[in-house]
């Protein structure tokens, strides 16, 4: 009962209901499609934050994971025309291995290095689909895959319940142990080990699962387009990355949050014609130089419950720092 | 009485510095063993290679009857061997209480805890020995030097090691501040039968704590005793205050 106190909780859930009903407030088929595209997003970004928020390995090359999603359900779709309930179970399955594959070699490398490395597999990988274009379409893409549902307001009610259970998914697995373990390791991961935490094991089920949503998104926005292309996979590196940091990270939902709201937008700007990059730009830069530990995740700290037992005590020996 | 761990001509050499040259001891199940020496004699190189962070070149290393040279680290600590450091390592972006929640969830104590109130409860119980009660749910960046070392000390213990290896839990306090830490020590020796292994350089306060003493210098064992025979051991001395200070002391 907690919760009914969390104004955070009730905004949220005033907020999913806004969502719910949306397309029976509204029919502009237009706002319906930037939000379901929003609400990919928010997987984009949150799938993002359980690797690199919650074990501090900054992903700069998470488009690699949703182009296995997105180009696996491409592939297969050129054989036989594929259905959502089976290509995004199997899409499940191949990114979190390849989420694996990238892992094991990758587990030693930190900071910069692993950054480098991430960009580097998601440059190989939008690299090969040019070279292959006899698979792949090259610049064009594929075509022809089926669509997720018969229309718009359908498709909007799939996508935004998959994309409130993924998110919730990961925002459970992040307040979870595995969540604080994760966490721990990236404090300090020889303290870890020192505990006897078996931190590999940890680090590579964080790789499959961040890899699992970003592919299952990715499947997600194929069916939704009916395509799938280097351009709605590749940017998506940068962005995501933009969007889980200015939400904030290490929680999830505002990760989430920054995902859904920058990608709306991002798309309502396009109607200031030329104004539209720098007034994001600067929105960004202002986000960042003002609430440097992400818009949602200062507004979520803000509206904590205050709660007494939060409070430091006075410490002797403060003076020591 | 038997012993717990066993280190038997240990070497590991850096390039041509011998860092550990030929260390024998052995530590017996339930007491307080020390291991003294000046700065950079080796200690903390000693400790790396006990508890698998560093592989030692030649030598075996004991635990409980067992060879555990090659093991990793986590191995070596889910056997009870479990190490501090001697710059503390607290998870910064966690209270107290989720530092110590992370020491419930290993291997070794997943067996023991299974529920969440009995995880509260032994946490709750190593914050009392530790006296970090009043500060649980402190985050641990905001916790000055004594306490971190109080809760460098309280992680290691929560996974209930056999033996705890401390890598000087007293460096950088006032001696009001060591204190509470000694006690933590000694509690944890005689109420709950943890073989203490300790590297400290507070000789104060370390010979009143240690049953037993090795004094290394230079990687290699200089002598063996207990505290009264260490501090009027001459090499002991001269490897303090140089080649003579035996004589000086004495006369």
């Amino acid at each position: 009962m907690n919760r009914l106190k969390d104004i955070r909780f009730i905004l949220i859930f005033i907020g999913l209901v806004f969502l719910f009903l949306f397309p029976v407030l509204s029919s502009d088929f237009y706002l319906i499609n930037i939000l379901s595209i929003a609400v990919i997003y928010s997987v984009y970004a949150g799938s993002w934050d359980i690797l690199s928020g919650f074990t501090g390995k900054e992903n700069m090359g998470h488009a690699a994971f949703v182009a296995i999603g997105a180009y696996l359900l491409g592939f297969v779709s050129t054989a036989f025309s594929v259905q959502p309930w089976f290509s995004i179970p199997m899409a499940a399955v191949a990114s979190a291995l390849f989420g694996i594959a990238i892992g094991v070699p990758t587990l030693r490398l930190k900071g910069p290095y692993f950054a480098l490395a991430s960009l580097a597999v998601a440059s190989i990988f939008e690299n090969l689909t040019i070279s292959y274009s006899e698979f792949t379409g090259g610049e064009e893409g594929i075509f022809g895959i089926p669509f997720l549902t018969a229309g718009p307001t359908t498709d909007y009610y799939f996508m935004l319940i998959f994309s409130v259970i993924s998110v919730l998914i990961l925002f459970i697995i992040g307040k979870s142990n595995f969540g604080l373990i994760l966490k721990s390791i990236q404090s300090d991961e020889d303290a870890a080990k020192a505990l006897g935490i078996k931190t590999t094991k940890y680090k590579v089920t964080a790789f499959a699962l961040s890899a699992m949503f970003a592919g299952m998104a990715g499947t997600v926005m194929g069916h939704f387009y009916g395509y799938v292309g280097p351009d709605i996979v590749y940017p998506l590196s940068l962005n995501t990355l933009i969007m889980a940091v200015v939400g904030g990270i290490g929680g999830i939902i505002p990760a989430a949050l920054g995902g859904f709201f920058i990608s709306l937008l991002t798309e309502l700007l396009r109607g200031l014609g030329q104004w539209n990059h720098i007034i994001y730009t600067v929105i960004l830069m202002l986000s960042v130089l003002f609430l440097p530990k992400g818009v949602f995740k200062t507004l979520g700290e803000f509206l904590k419950p205050k709660n007494k037992k939060n409070k430091a005590p006075k410490l002797r020996g403060d003076e020591n720092e | 009485m038997s012993n717990i761990l066993q280190v038997k001509n240990l070497v590991k050499r850096f390039g041509g510095l011998t860092a550990t040259d030929n260390i024998n001891f052995e530590v017996t199940q339930g007491e307080r063993f020390g291991i003294l020496g000046p700065n950079g004699a080796g200690k903390t190189t000693l400790f790396n290679q006990i508890s698998g962070f560093i592989k030692p070149d030649e030598g075996s290393i004991i635990f409980n009857g067992e060879n555990i040279i090659g093991q990793t680290p986590e191995k070596i600590a889910n056997k009870g061997l479990v190490r501090t450091f001697q710059i503390v390592k607290p998870f910064k972006e966690l209270t107290v209480y989720e530092n110590l929640k992370v020491t419930t969830l290993t291997p070794r104590m997943k067996e023991e805890i299974k529920s969440e109130p009995d995880r509260r409860k032994w946490i709750e119980y190593i914050a009392d020995i530790c006296e970090l009660r009043e500060v649980l749910d402190t985050d641990s960046e905001m916790l000055p030097q004594g306490y971190l070392k109080k809760l460098e000390v309280a992680k290691a213990l929560s996974v209930k090691p056999k033996v705890l290896l401390l890598d000087e839990p007293f460096a950088g306090l006032t001696v009001s501040e060591i204190d509470p830490i000694s006690k933590v020590i000694i509690k944890a020796n005689e109420e709950r039968d943890t073989t203490i292994v300790l590297i400290e350089h507070r000789l104060k306060e370390f010979m009143a704590l240690v049953n037993r003493i090795i004094a290394i210098d230079y990687g290699s064992m200089i002598a063996e005793g207990t505290p009264n025979e260490i501090v009027n051991n001459s090499k002991v001395i001269e490897s303090y205050l140089g080649k003579g200070g035996g004589d000086i002391v004495n006369s």
